[in-house]
């Protein structure tokens, strides 16, 4: 699919700004949706592909807005 | 009891907009969690075990010893530059998100940088989960165009001959950048070895750390 992440060479998005000390998560709930994300994933229920394509077909403006 | 009429929408109180997203956030997941688990997809339990697992088990911690290992025994290297996933699942790191595996070696003549243009991917049980730069726009955008400005956005630079190689990352496929060894490391063990191996070296944003 062709869409707004597929960004390799896009010009315009600045320097790459590296976070010092970067915790692994920056809130409680990045946490659990962590785990919810793979636990659902052992079910057989939830897949890369299907995540991938969830998250490609987002509006574009929401997708630049998530980190 | 109370017989005062029900409030119109019109009258009920406006939507309080004071609570922030992050709060709306963790009222979203928490409910997720619960539908998923009176459907019977889940236990908590599973869920904090998940948790601890990346946050505390899986991380660059892992990923340094390989390269330590890697600089200290040339078999080894040797190894893990022709089937890299057999090689690092010998030192106990393999699963999701890693299930093949390639390492890249850095010289004096090349260089080589990993990224994934179309989302996150990363190789998980050698580096933990991603860095939010990782994941952004900006370094996503850049890595394949402008390699060496990216180094120079971490404080890096290389010589001008020095040339480039950008690995874009794929559901399948991960890569590890073996990092240049720092000069004056012959002496040190190849646990001193891994402490000069930085998360960013391993991605090739950064170069290993010089021997104290």
């Amino acid at each position: 699919m062709n869409g707004v992440h597929d960004m390799g060479g896009a010009q315009g998005f600045g320097p790459v700004q590296p976070e010092v000390h970067e915790p692994v998560f920056h809130a409680a709930w990045e946490r659990r949706a962590l785990a919810l994300t793979l636990a659902m994933g052992a079910t057989g229920q939830w897949n890369i592909d299907m995540s991938r394509s969830r998250r490609e077909s987002l509006p574009p403006a929401d997708y630049l807005n998530c980190s | 009891m109370d017989k005062s009429p029900k409030p119109t929408p019109q009258q009920a109180p406006a939507h309080d907009h004071s609570h922030s997203h992050l709060e709306d956030m963790d009222i979203r997941v928490r409910a997720l969690q619960s539908l998923l688990t009176r459907k019977g997809y889940i236990e908590p339990a599973a869920l904090d075990r998940i948790i601890e697992t990346y946050e505390t088990g899986v991380g660059p911690h892992n990923g340094a010893r390989v390269v330590a290992k890697a600089w200290a025994d040339a078999d080894f290297k040797a190894w893990l530059l022709r089937d890299a996933t057999a090689a690092i699942a010998s030192m106990g790191y393999s699963g999701r998100q890693g299930e093949h595996m390639v390492a890249v070696e850095n010289t004096a003549e090349i260089h080589n940088m990993v990224v994934c243009t179309l989302c996150s991917c990363y190789p998980w049980p050698v580096l933990g989960l991603p860095p939010v730069w990782y994941k952004s726009a900006a370094y996503r955008a850049k890595a394949v165009m402008d390699p060496r400005g990216v180094l120079a956005d971490f404080g890096v630079s290389l010589p001008s001959e020095t040339r480039f190689r950008v690995w874009d990352s794929t559901a399948e496929v991960r890569y590890l950048v073996l990092p240049m060894r720092p000069d004056n490391t012959s002496g040190l063990s190849e646990h001193q070895l891994s402490e000069l191996v930085t998360r960013d070296a391993m991605i090739g944003t950064g170069l290993a750390k010089a021997a104290a």
